[in-house]
């Protein structure tokens, strides 16, 4: 708090000093930065300015004069980054803006770098004057040295990396909120970020803000001009001079990979995608070893397991064990499935005049219920399918039609209806589909409705997807129709269901395009080379404040692209969101599977209202016996990072991404039990299993069913004494449920050390025993048996002897 | 917290530079790419582009289709574009817009283009059609319109085929699959390919065109992009579909592929190896004056004799600019581009079995380098091409994917019998009848649905699969099955592969079952024994015990 008024002192102070607001501050702190002249009341905070990273920081602003968006575009701030080591702050030239000129919402150049409009426009404060007919730009000048003259950014920067927010937008109460994505060398090298100085430091770099009022370069107003908008460039001399500018200061990029190593393979399942791109650059330091990592399917992953190279894969369920070949698995992240917002408050008719404050805000959460969630994924609100089918007439148009939808999110009463009828799916088998929709099927009244019946509103599922059996693996759009629609030929053509819905390519694609505002619907009219329509193509995406999508993707990525997440109703009847508070407790209601030693499983006896209903425990598998020595030790390697380093959340290379739940310790612990096996056991044919007993499934912190028969460990007598794991609730019987966690636990800082020893040898490859393996099943199942038995001959013992007496 | 992670990170990486003599991270940094084109490689690609951000490259990909990224490279508004065919060889050839710069071909990833479809016979998703060459052209041709149709019968003997409309999913946007499969159809089957154009009210002849016809009122239907005809394909409603698209699409949706009848009369899945077998009659452009220098002529790919050869084989290539810098494309971005061209060409293959792709033979890598050292900027590195861990490499030169294919079990061969086994992304077998030799009715498929129209006579002047399974040597060949048919062998197993004669006819072919693989030395079997009943007895003890101890104890008290 101090450090914010002594930045904001510190500011003011600046003002007419030097030209632009410079403001600094300590380290790790945010900076504010107030505005001049006409924005004198306008103050801009930038949540984080020192140690970054390519990460998104929040820009946010008060004393703002609200934008104007009905018909024109008037009082926005354009902001941009920019290098410059001048201590005042960066020239105009070393900024990165203008590569979306083509976005002219606010006028024809006030998203370029052109900075004469012709005559009737003129700045006369600008010095670069067009010459021989050609209009005059600002270069952009690279760190490099290189210079792009003309429109855009040259090699340096284009629409498709830029990261310039030409037309920030004020609310009617004169706050506003951006997320801007800053950009290091790797992504801007143009600008080079970051970059290590000879010093050893990372280059440091700016943000600048210019805000943009009624008034244009040569002073005219509204009515003095043709139209009320503005044209000119922020980077017009008199525009130029009412910037704001913030140092941003960023940690040192960190080197890369060595390229043309040849790669130790993995492949995963989409939830751990996240992660193994964060940890990659971290796992190729001090060693000439590199991992590739190849997204797939879990089923993709499970043939891959199962087959003669199963490598190290990422997977959320595990595959069907095979004693001849036996797999191994050790959980290396905990994500979530998530269903991702993008919705811009729109008031509608009933809202009040403080409501209509939010307009065009993001809204940061909704509460769904399985139902809902059935109802978006089943093209059962009318905009979601052929609103002519009788099958659904009478259904809500939309989700905020739905007096469900209403009741859990009453705000949405305010608004106008969103054009939401479904969500941005992917494509292909995924593992978190099914979770979803054993989700939706657990609750009574969801699978009611999927399955045919009607809510108490009355509305019905498509009849095209009750017919269906659940679950599935995948998000069908099961309803294939055509309307007609006329393309800009004039003809009528058909425009079917996957035009209007289109399917993404996966996860990452989904929760991309909704930060975009892209909902992908295909209503373009499409031509060929000779102008005949074809077909359709994609159009326009959303226009910012009037953005409505749902995606359904995972947690990391969702937090990647500065998306909020729906609160899902969980068991217990309570709304909860993917946090990594909610994700953990789900976890503790997980116990071990005996099927599969080291994976979780749902526990149908245990419900904690904390948790959130669609976690998933990620797993690192491989099949020992079927990989060679050397990537045995490779891929210990990375299971034991995935259980130390790896599990520290943060933003810079080799942490765990926001939006995974780091691993409680127990899970980590074994984990890197689990690493120790796969490194000892690796290729098969040099070290040949021996003897173990199967003994060791009773140890307090072994997880149940971890180990089976594994020749390694001590008899588990003599490690059960110098094991320091607390005593779990029900010490000893795996299927009894011996909870994974009892508590949250902080994650490891740093250093690949424990501070829990680990409980070693755990775990096994796993041999052939026949059906003397399932002794040990049928003897815990005589234990389960017993342990009830037990109670119960008490209860009625008491109760016999209650009567007695 | 974060500041221990970063000094120990800070740590790791002097170590990491003096352990490597990495250079700094500046001299290391790329301009970001990018690119547009082709969905049909697009999941290679974009796998590659996320792999390579480990070595700090950032590289952007948009699958917009083949078309698309021909012409938005052409108008420079991309770094690079990936299309299936070259410039000019299609039918909007004469109005194609090509680039004004130097560019080049660069063969990136082989694949194949697959056919995959939704049917069930009965409640069961039938995992392993086949279809010869003439059939399919047929079917994509609106000619045979039902999956009973006795073409499709006849090349499937084993399947009670039901009477159910075939629906083909073609692309509407233009397309590069679009293009491979109609330069295969004008090719191979011209005269069912004009005579469906000349409906369509296309020019005649048709020839190759990436937008594929469709004549209004038939059952086809068109879909744009690859997710697109997928995921039309794999929806529980879409019984009777089928579409073309790229092996990788199949196998991420969970969806079979239809198995194709090659010049040996095998019918053949599009995996990795089958691919590349092909590929090796592929004729390669080689003169470097060419415009067309590096592009491929397939027509010896489809009639290829190697009984392993999958004819609808091909791979995609990536244009990318050479020899100058352009208004768009500098010398900065050459460093990029080539690093990841390197990367891809290499390393980058070994991915590309598992993505549903084939890994390039080594000629069109060597090829593929060549052009790599004109891109304007490139870091002109030497490729050891020794080195390049490439799968198909061997030392004496053969492509060892090809050289280890295995050959196709007896089973795919035309005639009376067909293998169960899933195809594609579907593992599930299934069960197949008694062959050609039972009549196979099934309910609402048991009655022929009549011949339709010229379902029977084929028009081809190649021999071709006709209703019977005519062909000679299939019936002989279904007989002796196990006996005089040379075993084929698993490369990898050094186990035969396929069933022995006696499964035959019931379905027990080939399963997807894993072959046996033997372990080291068991634990002697008495000690293990005891050891379990030891481990059992205690664990009774345990959970047994408390109770019953504490009920001793309570009448103890009682008492």
């Amino acid at each position: 708090m101090i450090r914010r008024i002594l930045a904001a002192v510190f500011a003011v102070a600046l003002i007419g000093v030097v030209p632009p607001s410079v403001a600094t501050a300590a380290e790790g702190s945010a900076v504010t930065v107030t505005g001049r002249g006409e924005f004198a009341d306008l103050k801009v905070t930038v949540a984080q300015t020192t140690n970054l990273i390519n990460q998104v920081v929040t820009v946010s602003w008060t004393g703002g004069k609200p934008t104007v968006d009905v018909g024109v575009y008037l009082d926005y701030l354009q902001i941009m980054q920019c290098w410059g080591d001048d201590a005042t702050g960066p020239r105009r030239d070393q900024c990165q803006y203008g590569a979306l000129y083509t976005d002219s919402r606010g006028g024809t150049w006030t998203g370029s770098r052109q900075v004469s409009y012709g005559d009737s426009l003129v700045d006369k404060a600008e010095t670069l004057k067009p010459e021989n007919g050609q209009p005059a730009y600002v270069p952009f000048t690279s760190v490099t040295g290189g210079v792009s003259t003309g429109s855009g950014g040259g090699e340096f920067f284009d629409a498709t990396t830029t990261n310039e927010i030409p037309y920030g937008r004020t609310r009617q109460n004169g706050t506003g909120e951006e997320f801007f994505e800053v950009q290091t060398a790797t992504e801007a090298p143009g600008l080079g970020c970051g970059a290590k100085l000879a010093d050893g430091t990372g280059r440091s770099c700016w943000l600048v803000i210019v805000p943009r009022g009624q008034t244009e370069v040569n002073g005219t107003t509204g009515d003095a001009r043709p139209h009320r908008w503005l044209d000119s460039s922020p980077l017009s001399a008199t525009n130029w001079d009412q910037r704001m500018v913030v140092p941003l200061k960023f940690q040192p990029l960190g080197s890369v990979c060595p390229i043309g190593t040849a790669e130790r393979r993995t492949v995963g399942a989409e939830a751990m995608t996240e992660a193994m791109l964060r940890w990659q650059p971290t796992l190729c330091a001090g060693g000439d070893r590199v991992y590739g990592y190849s997204q797939v399917t879990d089923d993709l992953a499970r043939t891959r397991l199962t087959g003669k190279d199963p490598g190290l894969v990422f997977l959320n369920s595990p595959a069907v064990q095979n004693p001849k070949n036996p797999q191994l698995y050790a959980p290396v992240a905990v994500s979530g499935l998530t269903i991702a917002l993008n919705v811009d408050w729109q008031s509608g008719f009933d809202a009040t005049d403080e409501d209509r404050l939010n307009e065009g805000r993001r809204i940061t959460g909704l509460k769904l219920t399985p139902r809902l969630v059935a109802k978006l994924l089943t093209q059962s609100y009318l905009s979601g399918a052929d609103n002519s089918r009788t099958s659904i007439a009478g259904n809500p148009m939309t989700v905020s039609s739905d007096p469900e939808f209403l009741k859990y999110n009453p705000d949405f009463a305010k608004q106008l209806a969103v054009p939401i009828g479904d969500m941005l799916v992917p494509l292909g088998q995924s593992d978190l589909a099914k979770r979803l929709w054993e989700w939706v099927l657990a609750d009574p009244d969801a699978k009611a409705f999927l399955t045919g019946a009607k809510d108490p509103w009355g509305m019905k599922v498509n009849p095209v997807y009750s017919a269906q059996s659940w679950p599935q693996e995948t998000f069908p759009k099961s309803d294939l129709y055509c309307v007609k629609l006329r393309s800009d030929a004039g003809d009528e053509r058909d425009w079917c269901t996957l035009d209007m819905h289109p399917y993404t390519n996966n996860m990452h694609d989904a929760a991309r395009y909704a930060s975009r505002g892209d909902s992908l619907v295909r209503n373009v009219t499409a031509r060929d080379n000779v102008g005949s329509v074809i077909g359709w193509k994609k159009g326009a995406p959303q226009a910012p404040g009037k953005r409505a999508l749902l995606a359904v993707t995972d947690v990391a990525t969702a937090d990647r692209y500065g998306l909020p997440t729906a609160q899902l109703m969980n068991r217990s009847g309570t709304f909860v969101a993917p946090t990594t508070e909610g994700m953990l407790a789900s976890v503790g209601t997980m116990k071990y599977s005996t099927a599969t030693p080291g994976t979780l499983e749902p526990d149908p006896s245990r419900t904690d209202a904390n948790a959130y209903p669609l976690t998933t425990v990620v797993y690192g598998a491989t099949a020992p016996l079927a990989i060679t020595k050397a990537a045995g030790k490779d891929y210990a390697d990375l299971l034991r990072y995935a259980a130390g380093n790896g599990q520290t959340p943060g933003v810079e290379p080799g942490t765990l991404p926001y939006g995974y739940a780091p691993l409680p310790a127990e899970l980590r612990t074994l984990t890197k039990g689990i690493a120790d096996i796969v490194e000892k056991y690796a290729g098969a044919t040099v070290a040949p299993p021996t003897p173990t007993p199967p003994a060791s499934t009773s140890k307090p912190s072994s997880p149940g069913g971890v180990t089976v028969d594994d020749p390694v460990p001590p008899p588990a007598a003599a490690q059960a004494p110098t094991n320091p794991a607390p005593a779990s609730s029900s010490p000893g019987v795996p299927s009894g449920g011996s909870r994974p966690i009892a508590a949250v636990p902080s994650p490891k800082p740093a250093g690949h050390g424990d501070p829990m020893p680990v409980a070693q040898a755990n775990t096994t490859p796993g041999h052939r025993l026949g059906n003397a393996r399932y002794a040990l099943v049928a003897a815990t199942a005589v234990g389960v048996v017993a342990a009830l038995a037990g109670p119960a001959l008490l209860l009625a013992g008491r109760v016999r002897s209650g009567r007695s007496e | 917290m974060r500041r221990i992670g970063r000094v120990i990170i800070a740590a790791a990486t002097a170590l990491a530079v003096m352990m490597t003599g990495a250079p700094p991270a500046l001299a290391d940094t790329y301009v970001p790419v990018t690119g547009a084109g082709s969905t049909w490689s697009e999941n290679a690609i974009r796998q590659w582009a996320s792999n390579v951000e480990q070595y700090g490259m950032r590289v952007n990909y948009d699958g917009t289709g083949s078309t698309n990224g021909r012409n938005q490279f052409a108008s420079g508004l991309t770094d690079f574009g990936v299309s299936e065919i070259p410039y000019g060889k299609d039918d909007g050839a004469s109005t194609e817009a090509r680039p004004k710069f130097p560019f080049a071909y660069m063969p990136i990833v082989a694949g194949g283009t697959a056919f995959m479809y939704n049917l069930k016979v009965g409640n069961k998703l039938v995992t392993n059609l086949r279809l010869s060459g003439d059939t399919l052209a047929k079917i994509f041709t609106n000619v045979i319109t039902v999956w009973n149709d006795p073409a499709v019968k006849a090349d499937n003997p084993g399947l009670a085929l039901p009477a159910r409309k075939i629906v083909p999913v073609v692309r509407s946007d233009g397309s590069g699959t679009t293009a491979q499969f109609t330069t295969w159809m004008s090719n191979q089957h011209p005269n069912i390919w004009n005579a469906y154009c000349a409906k369509a009210g296309r020019k005649n002849p048709c020839g190759v065109t990436s937008l594929y016809p469709v004549i209004p009122g038939t059952a086809t239907t068109a879909q744009s992009g690859s997710q697109s005809v997928a995921g039309y394909v794999a929806q529980e409603g879409s019984q009777g579909a089928i579409t073309y698209v790229e092996y990788s699409y199949a196998l991420y949706a969970k969806f079979p592929v239809a198995k194709i009848r090659n010049a040996s009369n095998y019918y053949i899945e599009p995996t990795a190896q089958s691919v590349a077998v092909a590929l090796l009659a592929a004729q390669i452009n080689t003169n470097k004056n060419s415009p067309d220098y590096l592009t491929q002529d397939l027509r010896p790919v489809y009639n290829y004799k190697d009984k392993r050869t999958y004819p609808l084989s091909s791979y995609s290539y990536m244009l990318i600019p050479v020899d100058q810098e352009n208004s768009r494309f500098k010398v900065a971005k050459g460093k990029t581009l080539g690093d990841f061209s390197y990367y891809f060409l290499c390393e980058g293959q070994q991915q590309a079995d598992q993505l549903g792709y084939s890994p390039l033979p080594i000629n069109l890598v060597k090829a593929g380098l060549e052009q790599v050292r004109r891109i304007p900027g490139v870091a002109k590195q030497t490729v050891d091409i020794q080195k390049c861990n490439n799968p198909t490499f061997s030392k004496d030169g053969t492509n060892t994917l090809a050289k280890n294919a295995p050959f196709p079990s007896e089973c795919d061969k035309v005639g009376v019998t067909q293998c169960n086994k899933g195809t594609g992304g579907a593992e599930a077998d299934t069960p197949t009848t008694g062959g050609g030799k039972k009549p196979t009715g099934t309910a609402g498929g048991g009655t022929n649905a009549g011949t339709p129209g010229g379902g029977t006579k084929a028009s081809n002047p190649t021999k071709s699969a006709t209703a019977g399974g005519g062909t000679t040597g299939g019936g002989a060949s279904g007989g002796s099955m196990g006996t005089t048919a040379p075993a084929a062998i698993d490369p990898d197993t050094g186990q035969a592969i396929g069933g022995t004669g006696g499964g035959e006819g019931t379905g027990s072919i080939d399963s997807a079952a894993a072959i046996p693989v033997s372990v080291g030395t068991q634990v002697d079997g008495t000690l293990k024994t005891v050891l379990i009943a030891l481990a059992c007895a205690l664990l009774i003890g345990l959970t047994m015990g408390p109770p019953l101890a504490a009920r001793l104890l309570n009448r103890g008290d009682r008492r």
